[in-house]
């Protein structure tokens, strides 16, 4: 046991401490009011509706970005999809993104014109574009998916 | 001897009238459903429909072309939709516009065999149609059931 710690009930400022402590606080502190305004004006800044709205920005740029990738992906994907069934994408003669009687007969149209068609459009591979060509894509346009059931 | 002979007549023309009402039952009735394209004041070139049957008992058994003289070949169909309840039919005439029908038009007819006497429940949907130029044009599409014909 350390006999030099003093017990709590032995604690007493000195004197001359209290008097000083009496004196310090019934003098009150001048605070200049242009610190008051200051201080004030630094808070509202702070938590004011456009001090909020400059959070806003990233928002919006976060929501853009997203969407800008959801949509690049889904192109992507489509072009993707179109790419890996070339036959489809052939097949689409006007160009509309459906295959359907439209293709077969502006690709008839075209053969009845005699114009100079693209090698692509050979689609049963013969080395010619007629008919046969136009009937294959009318084969394609009618074909149902899933047999006749519904 | 004659007792007999009754029996053996009774035995045989029994099981004709017990069978009377199966037959009745399973009885098929053929059907005309003629398909009409209403192009309005624009000439017709390219046409391209679904038909679709809602009864269960019933089947398209043929296809065959309009009356109209640009669509009266048989139109494109799916050799599969035969023996079934739904087909897409389509057709076009690369003639010139004098060539090809304005308003309304009978362009196909589809032979449907039903089993029961239920009524033909079916609907008719345009998929796209187009002018001389392969413009799209805005169409209708009506069906026609006419005749029906019963065979046991």
């Amino acid at each position: 046991m350390n006999n030099d710690v003093p017990r709590e009930e032995d604690l007493k400022a000195p004197p001359r401490l209290i008097e000083a402590l009496k004196q310090a606080c019934s003098e009150r502190i001048f605070v200049p009011p242009t610190i008051d305004q200051t201080i004030f004006k630094a808070a509202e800044r702070q938590l004011s509706p456009s001090g909020r709205g400059r959070v806003r920005p990233f928002w919006w740029w976060s929501a853009l970005t997203t969407t800008a990738v959801l949509v690049a992906f889904a192109l992507v994907t489509v072009q993707w999809q179109r790419s890996a069934n070339g036959r489809f994408a052939l097949e689409d003669v006007n160009r509309d993104g459906q295959i359907d009687i439209l293709d077969a007969f502006a690709l008839a149209l075209q053969v009845k014109q005699g114009r100079s068609l693209e090698k692509r459009l050979d689609l049963n591979g013969d080395g010619v574009i007629d008919e046969k060509d136009v009937a294959t894509i009318a084969e394609h346009a009618v074909k149902l998916e899933r047999g006749g059931r519904s | 001897m004659r007792t007999a002979l009754v029996i053996l007549i009774w035995a045989l023309v029994t099981p004709l009238f017990a069978q009377q009402p199966a037959n009745e039952e399973g009885r098929a009735s053929f059907r005309v459903v003629d398909i009409y394209v209403d192009s309005k004041r624009a000439p017709l070139a390219a046409y391209q429909l679904k038909f679709s049957m809602t009864n269960a008992n019933a089947k398209i058994v043929g296809i065959e072309g309009g009356e109209h003289p640009a669509f009266r070949e048989p139109p494109a169909y799916d050799p599969q939709a035969i023996q079934h309840e739904r087909v897409i039919i389509a057709a076009f005439n690369t003639g010139s516009s004098d060539e090809l029908p304005k308003g309304k038009a009978r362009v196909a007819t589809i032979h449907v065999q039903t089993t029961g006497g239920d009524a033909l429940q079916c609907t008719l949907k345009v998929q796209t149609a187009a002018n001389p130029e392969g413009t799209k044009i805005a169409v209708e599409a009506q069906r026609l059931p006419i005749s029906s014909i019963t065979r046991q």
